[in-house]
């Protein structure tokens, strides 16, 4: 249990892991540092670790977005599709924390993630 | 790279580039693209200064030569054909960020950067993959950012370390529909 369920993240992490039980991961992340405020791990996975690597992502595709001078347009979220397991990354109103997730692609689609994900939103923005 | 050295990927687009000269396929390069937005002329990225691209260190990089771009291009008109609502379809060098063919429609400005930063992308989301530990099993398959009207899909294509990216409207094309081209042309 690495949050405090007193704080937003851990708040965040609490209700994900209330919706998706059988989740693999989740971590809420400070893009700003690449450390995590808050996570859990129902697997092998460190999400602590993946958090620093996802950062880079986030920022590399900011970096590519105000290079192509996109105007109004914002990141929802970046999908990492691997064998059997989806790696969401869900950025948060504010742009300056996303969440992490990882499930397996058997127990919860796309649509099922992002839904869950996106209830966070008020909750971290603030 | 082992585990996809398998893959009939590389001499099926051989096979389709060899009948054809290098000059058509270059063709297609300047061809005047689909769009409401045509207006600008397609920025090839053979014109385009290599240097920009901060990422990669430029120097150490060996030449392209004519016939990987044609190969390459081989798989942008593919592409392009599925999905004539497009707005960006390129292929990239995994290994040094540079464009080795592609399509804009509209404004093309950042192109160069854009390559380097998607290949970026790839690269630390391996690193990630590889820190996590998944084991052999979980490979790369594509990678989505979603934005607010905007889709962007890369896919590698693993026998020649080579980034599919593709850029949709969401109201031209849907994920399905981009995603199993994709996937048809990395199979």
């Amino acid at each position: 249990m690495a949050y405090s369920a007193s704080t937003p993240a851990g708040q965040a992490v609490q209700n994900i892991i209330n919706d998706l039980p059988g989740l693999m991961a989740v971590a809420i992340v400070d893009i700003s540092s690449g450390m995590s405020l808050a996570s859990h791990s129902n697997s092998g996975i460190n999400p602590e670790t993946a958090a620093a690597y996802n950062t880079e992502v986030v920022k590399q595709k900011q970096k590519a977005m105000t290079a192509l001078k996109l105007q109004g347009e914002v990141i929802d979220d970046i999908l990492i599709t691997l064998t059997n397991q989806l790696h969401l990354i869900k950025l948060v109103a504010d742009s300056k924390k996303f969440i992490y997730l990882v499930v397996n692609s058997r127990d919860t689609n796309l649509a099922i993630a992002r839904e869950v994900l996106r209830a966070q939103n008020e909750l971290l923005s603030a | 790279m082992g585990l996809f050295s398998n893959l009939p990927f590389l001499k099926r687009s051989q096979a389709e580039a060899a009948p054809q000269p290098t000059a058509p396929a270059l063709e297609v390069l300047a061809a005047p693209v689909v769009s409401e937005e045509v207006a600008e002329p397609i920025v090839v990225a053979a014109s385009t200064p290599a240097p920009v691209i901060a990422a990669v260190p430029a120097p150490s990089a060996p030449a392209i030569s004519s016939e990987t771009r044609a190969q390459a291009e081989v798989v942008v008109r593919r592409v392009v054909q599925e999905i004539p609502d497009f707005m960006t379809v390129a292929i990239v060098d995994g290994a040094s960020g540079r464009i080795l063919a592609g399509q804009w429609a509209g404004h093309s400005g950042g192109a160069v950067e854009v390559a380097a930063a998607n290949a970026e992308i790839v690269q630390q989301t391996r690193l990630a993959i590889e820190a996590l530990q998944l084991g052999p099993e979980e490979l790369l398959e594509d990678i989505l950012i979603t934005l607010r009207k905007q889709l962007h899909l890369m896919r590698v294509l693993p026998t020649q370390n080579w980034l599919l990216y593709l850029a949709v409207r969401t109201q031209d094309t849907n994920l399905a529909l981009a995603r199993t081209v994709l996937r048809d042309m990395a199979a």
